[in-house]
């Protein structure tokens, strides 16, 4: 809805015709009587669970096509209309279902639904005007580098109020962001390894409540982030028979790893509740297999990445091919397509919302729909193409170039903005609906917070 | 049951007009399901608030819904020409659902609604939608007024 008048709508005023109507369902149906009275309709009054249904389809429809953003306005307007059609902004349910259905959010941080949607609609508007506050965290590296390794951020992983930083020498460090203090410095149970790099850090999910990684060999931690109960191995990986887990992703219910190096065993699928391993397969890095190998002793570019989507499935990719496969049915796969132009793997990321980025080698980068794998839009970074990162949040790409991280929105691919902050050679990058991290090869941690206050 | 055998129920529009219905496509409405349920059904079925071309257009709809061996994607394409209606009709239509509650049916024309608004004015809704605007100037501009959020 907009404020200045429209010539659009139904043309039916007015309109002639008899009655028509007729028995017994169906029949002939003909235009708007002129001599019809709208009775009901001409008091105006219309019911509040109508009113309630059409101010949420209308916001969403207007997310849709315009963005996220443009809902609140629609909304607004919508209840200018009359005090009736006002009070339905009172209605919680209503906010929840926007909060859900727009912002993805499903677990309040805020005292009610309107004010959680009012926070993620002016965090977002902080991300589309380039509003934020920068900070660098005070990071302490570790010392259990035997081999004289320079240290390499290898993941950052975000949640609502921690951050998590795994490096090459397979220490993960904490951090609460509302503080900005390191909680505490994790690292992999000892076991014999095999090869210099089998200790890096593969992949982190991160949540308020626990923290989970991986390591290159395969072996997977979990803590519970102020537990009592420390670290523990849930997961013992066997480089031998399953290759190097090169990427690891994962959501409350899942958890999957990407590998390289064994014939057929590309993606290993856990119930992340029952810490159960559920599906073994794929062969989608089967033409990396050396490359997988040879990472265990030498951290060579990304071989490919996975990552999961609220909804329950998996994409990753390798730098020729993508492939999305069902969570719920392990092993169907849902699409999959070869990237002629080759992928920068770097800069390839999903979200929970169901899009994913991909960069070429020519620097086209497409948002497209996970499931259907439908293009949304476009952009073309013009930079060389070595060493870019990407991520991406509910509306908003960010890739790192040349140590320039610049934002551009996912509805029409429209480029908005470079950070201000030069930060050198990025390592890792990560994005939420709230904050930017990224690590800089001096093993320094730069935080954007873009939270509305 | 054999279709010949598949009960029956009668609806009364308000200008007393009758339509039998098939029971399993009229218990879409949770009104009529609820007096079937509570074993309440009169011979006909009373619906004061419904005329005959709105009830004929409401059933012309719960039969094709109720239909098993229609895809999705079939009801899809139905509901696509059902709505290509002069707006007052879509109108009628949202009441007569909402009487009968029929979530189905409010759904699509919500949506229906909703795409047809999208560039209208608040004036424009009102016309429409025939509400008389009750605020005064000093309400319309503190309405405005306290989303700035909104508008930044």
């Amino acid at each position: 809805m907009s404020t200045s008048s429209s010539t659009e709508g139904d043309g039916s005023d007015g309109g002639g015709g008899g009655g028509g109507g007729g028995g017994g369902g169906g029949g002939e149906f003909e235009g708007p009587s002129s001599s019809r009275t709208r009775i009901r309709s001409s008091n105006g009054v219309w019911p509040e669970p109508f009113v309630e249904a059409l101010a949420f389809q209308v916001a969403i429809d207007a997310s849709s096509s315009i963005g996220r953003l443009a809902a609140a306005q629609a909304l607004l307007n919508l209840f200018q209309v009359c005090s009736t059609w006002r009070a339905v902004s009172h209605s919680e349910l209503l906010w929840q279902n926007l909060t859900r259905r727009i912002w993805n959010i499903r677990h309040l941080l805020h005292n009610t639904w309107h004010e959680e949607y009012i926070y993620r609609h002016r965090t977002a508007n902080n991300f589309q005007l380039g509003r934020y506050e920068y900070t660098s965290l005070p990071f302490v590296p570790s010392y259990r580098n035997n081999n004289n390794d320079g240290l390499l951020c290898r993941r950052l992983a975000l949640s609502n109020n921690h951050l998590a930083a795994g490096f090459s020498d397979g220490s993960v460090h904490l951090f609460h962001l509302p503080s900005r203090i390191q909680l505490a410095t994790f690292y992999p149970e000892h076991r014999d390894r095999f090869g210099r790099f089998a200790c890096a850090i593969s992949g982190i999910i991160l949540s308020d409540a626990q923290l989970v990684f991986a390591t290159l060999d395969g072996d997977i931690h979990l803590v519970i982030i102020n537990g009592v109960n420390p670290l523990r191995r849930v997961h013992l990986g066997d480089v031998v028979n399953d290759g190097a887990l090169v990427d690891f992703s994962g959501c409350n219910q899942w958890w999957v790893g990407l590998y390289a190096g064994v014939p057929d065993r590309a993606f290993h699928v856990w119930n992340s509740e029952t810490e159960e391993l559920i599906f073994v397969g794929g062969s989608l890095t089967d033409p990396e297999a050396v490359m997988g190998w040879h990472m265990l002793n030498e951290l060579t570019n990304f071989i490919g990445r996975v990552r999961v989507t609220s909804h329950e499935s998996a994409v990753a990719c390798t730098n020729v091919r993508v492939m999305v496969f069902d969570l719920r049915n392990v092993g169907i796969i849902l699409g999959e397509e070869d990237i002629h132009r080759g992928i920068n793997i770097g800069s390839f990321d999903a979200n929970r919302d169901e899009s994913m980025l991909i960069m070429d080698m020519r620097g086209v980068a497409r948002v497209r729909r996970v499931t259907t794998l439908e293009e949304g839009c476009r952009f073309t970074v013009r930079a060389t193409q070595r060493g870019i990162l990407g991520s991406i949040n509910g509306g908003y790409a960010l890739m790192c170039v040349g140590g320039v991280i610049r934002v551009w929105e996912m509805v029409h691919g429209e480029y908005l903005y470079s950070f201000r902050e030069r930060i050198g050679e990025c390592n890792a990058i990560v994005s939420n609906e709230r904050h930017v991290a990224a690590c800089s090869a001096s093993a320094t941690i730069h935080i954007w917070d873009f939270g509305a206050n | 049951m054999s279709s010949s055998e598949e009960r029956k129920l009668i609806l009364k529009s308000s200008d007393n007009e009758e339509f039998v219905v098939k029971e399993s496509s009229a218990v879409q409405c949770l009104t009529i399901k609820n007096l079937v349920e509570d074993r309440c059904v009169s011979d006909p079925i009373p619906l004061a608030n419904v005329d005959s071309k709105i009830l004929a257009l409401v059933i012309e709809f719960m039969e094709k819904h109720a239909e098993t061996t229609l895809s999705n994607s079939e009801k899809k394409e139905f509901d696509v020409e059902f709505v290509k209606k002069p707006f007052d009709d879509l109108l009628e239509l949202i009441l007569a659902a909402n009487y009968l509650d029929f979530r189905e049916l409010m759904d699509v024309l919500c949506n229906t609604c909703a795409k047809q608004m999208e560039n209208w004015s608040v004036e424009e809704v009102r016309e429409k939608f025939n509400i008389q605007n009750d605020y005064t100037v000093e309400e319309e501009k503190a309405a405005r007024a306290e989303n700035p959020w909104a508008f930044e």
